[in-house]
């Protein structure tokens, strides 16, 4: 999975690019609480993302945990396949979709 | 011990071999210096004596005597001279000869024969010991070539002392010097020859050549000796102790001695250098190897007790999921049957279904984010708490909120766990249902075909604290079936990396819909095992089905 950040001023766009697995979650959870720490809002663009796991649900869950006071995390340009997996783990209920 | 030629061996008898060449080098050389200067001595030693006879001779005018062929008074004055320098010389002959006709080689003859004092006291009358002017040479006293040359030297006047080596069958090995003597009007008239005996030059040069030998041979034995007793110590020695300690060792590896007996034997290599450092480099290794192996020993059994701890756990797991079939032997008024599979020994489904009362049955499908051991522990936490709030007489909803609630609490490991929980009125056929994250169940009414049932999804547990759940309310007819899975079912992936899919699931279950539960299950396996092929199980598989007898 490869990650592209942008930045403008308070707000970090990052792009997860592949299928977040296993391996790759733990990646994903650690730039996801770097970029909460730093920036006001966190943007998430699935558009490139084609799968994600158990373990990538758990890291977006953390992200959101930390980023919870300041607004979560933004999820945009999401792909149908991952799509029903936020709605069939629940995750569409908490996540904000932008 | 197969090694082959030893290397002391090799060392001796190459040693050997090159002391033997170099002493026939030596040999051979020497021979030829010795052999060139001998001679070159010899030559000398005949010309002199030739000089000083020639001097005689002319002194007396011999070169007339010899062209007139006669022997005047002078003759004997002359032989009488001569006599006493072959005397006080060590030559074999001093004579005298001439040719007939120049031309020819035959027709030779003797001039004049001096003796030495000895030879003419041998008893013999004088007229046999001499020969005299005229006295035709033997046939064979010489070579043709011998004579051609010394024809040539008559016929063309030669004028210095000449030296020849010859060979005949009478006489053996003789140095020639010969030198033309001329008569008073200056013409060729014979020659004066003196000959010494060079068979004794062979016998000095072999005497010299044993003498090399000898001293070679006597050389080679004690530098073989010495060279061999000093390799032995310094190289030999040490590389055999070397070769035979490894060799112990690696016998014994190979007999499966225990590791902690492994024995190396110190080669004792005392000289510094390269020897040393192979010694203790090869020690170092296979004290390395020793301690290797004794580590691999504890490892391998360390891992074996895992192992074995790892295979009672999945017991205690498989054990603690109800897996009793027939599970409910007295009601025939439904049928149940499940399985658990783990990806690994220990894993993270499971399934759970009781009687809450006569008329109330509780249906559960979990699934622990994660595989192995801590989802393992994660699922019996979760297991025994919601069959606990279950059988408390909870709603499913409420089964939901409490056992997130206790989940949450100790959770720093964000460990979520995906659940569906239904309760069956068997009277009525209602059930009611609450899903947190997990896969749609399947149902399929009689005479139907098996469909998902598509219910609202509400979170996860073990996500975020005081959620709430939602119920939702579906009617099973008679001869209806429910079936409940995990995500290791639709997500299992063949080598093609392709997902087996909630749409070949429901194939399977509907190629054979009114079958049994038990038939149902091994169909959806089957279809499984059959897509995944030789690919490795990547997650636990879990299924359950009840069906609603039609009586």
């Amino acid at each position: 999975m490869e990650i592209e950040k942008n930045t403008s001023g308070k707000t970090m766009t990052m792009s997860l690019i592949g299928r977040i697995d296993t391996s790759a979650s733990e990646r994903l959870k650690d730039e996801l609480l770097a970029g909460c720490e730093t920036y006001n809002k966190v943007i998430l663009d699935l558009g490139r993302t084609e799968y994600i796991s158990s373990a990538g649900l758990r890291a977006l869950l953390t992200a959101h945990k930390a980023m919870g006071r300041r607004g979560g995390i933004s999820i945009v340009n999401v792909q149908e396949d991952v799509m029903e997996v936020f709605r069939v783990t629940g995750f569409c209920n908490i996540l904000s979709f932008g | 011990m197969k090694k082959g030629t030893s290397i002391k061996v090799k060392t001796a008898i190459t040693t050997v071999v090159f002391m033997g060449i170099l002493t026939a080098a030596i040999a051979v050389i020497g021979y030829k210096l010795y052999h060139d200067s001998v001679m070159e001595r010899y030559v000398d030693y005949t010309e002199t004596v030739l000089e000083y006879s020639y001097r005689t001779a002319e002194k007396y005018s011999f070169g007339d005597m010899i062209a007139q062929r006669s022997m005047p008074e002078d003759y004997e004055k002359l032989r009488a001279d001569l006599n006493e320098i072959k005397d006080s010389s060590d030559i074999e002959y001093l004579y005298a000869m001439y040719f007939e006709d120049t031309d020819r080689l035959d027709g030779l003859c003797y001039a004049i024969n001096a003796k030495t004092r000895e030879e003419l006291n041998s008893g013999k009358p004088l007229s046999e010991i001499y020969t005299y002017m005229g006295a035709p040479v033997e046939e064979g006293a010489f070579e043709e070539e011998t004579l051609e040359i010394l024809r040539r030297a008559v016929a063309d006047g030669k004028r210095e002392n000449g030296t020849l080596e010859g060979y005949s069958e009478w006489y053996g090995h003789m140095l020639n010097g010969y030198r033309v003597m001329f008569d008073s009007s200056g013409k060729p008239a014979g020659l004066i020859c003196v000959e010494i005996d060079i068979n004794r030059i062979n016998s000095g040069v072999h005497r010299y050549i044993r003498m090399v030998i000898l001293t070679a041979s006597v050389l080679t034995a004690l530098i073989v000796i010495i060279y061999l007793l000093n390799t032995r110590r310094y190289l030999i020695g040490p590389v055999e102790r070397i070769a035979e300690s490894s060799d112990q060792f690696v016998r014994q590896m190979q007999s499966g001695t225990e590791p902690e007996k492994l024995v190396f034997k110190d080669p004792e290599v005392k000289s510094k250098g390269e020897l040393k450092l192979l010694a203790d480099n090869v020690r170092s290794l296979a004290e390395g190897v020793s301690s290797y192996m004794i580590n691999l020993k504890t490892v391998t059994a360390e891992r074996e007790r895992i192992g074995t701890e790892l295979e009672l756990a999945r017991k205690i797991q498989a054990d603690m999921l109800p897996n009793i079939f027939p599970a409910f032997p007295g009601r025939s008024d439904f049928d149940i049957y499940a399985t658990m599979t783990p990806a690994k020994e220990v894993g993270g489904d499971f399934y759970d279904f009781f009687l809450i009362d006569d008329d109330h049955l509780c249906m559960v499908m979990g699934d622990v984010s994660g595989k192995g051991v801590p989802a393992a522990l994660y699922m019996m936490m979760s297991k025994i708490i919601i069959n606990n709030f279950a059988v408390q007489g909870n709603s499913p909803a409420r089964v939901l909120e409490l056992t997130n609630d206790l989940i949450c609490q100790n959770n720093d490991d964000e460990v979520f766990v995906t659940l569906w929980i239904g309760v069956l009125e068997m009277s009525t056929g209602r059930v009611v249902s609450a899903n947190a994250g997990h896969e749609y169940p399947v149902l399929r009414n009689a005479g139907g075909e098996f469909e998902l049932l598509k219910t609202r999804h509400d979170f996860v547990l073990g996500g975020l604290e005081g959620m709430t759940y939602q119920e939702h309310e579906f009617k099973l007819e008679k001869g209806a079936a429910l079936f409940l899975y995990t995500d290791g079912i639709p997500e299992a992936i063949n080598v093609k990396d392709e997902a087996f899919g909630t749409g070949r699931l429901l194939e399977a279950l509907n190629s054979n819909a009114s079958a049994d539960p038990r038939t149902l299950i091994a169909n959806v396996k089957k279809a499984v095992d059959d897509f995944v092929g030789d690919a490795e199980q990547f997650d636990d598989m879990t299924m359950l089905v009840m069906k609603l007898f039609d009586n």
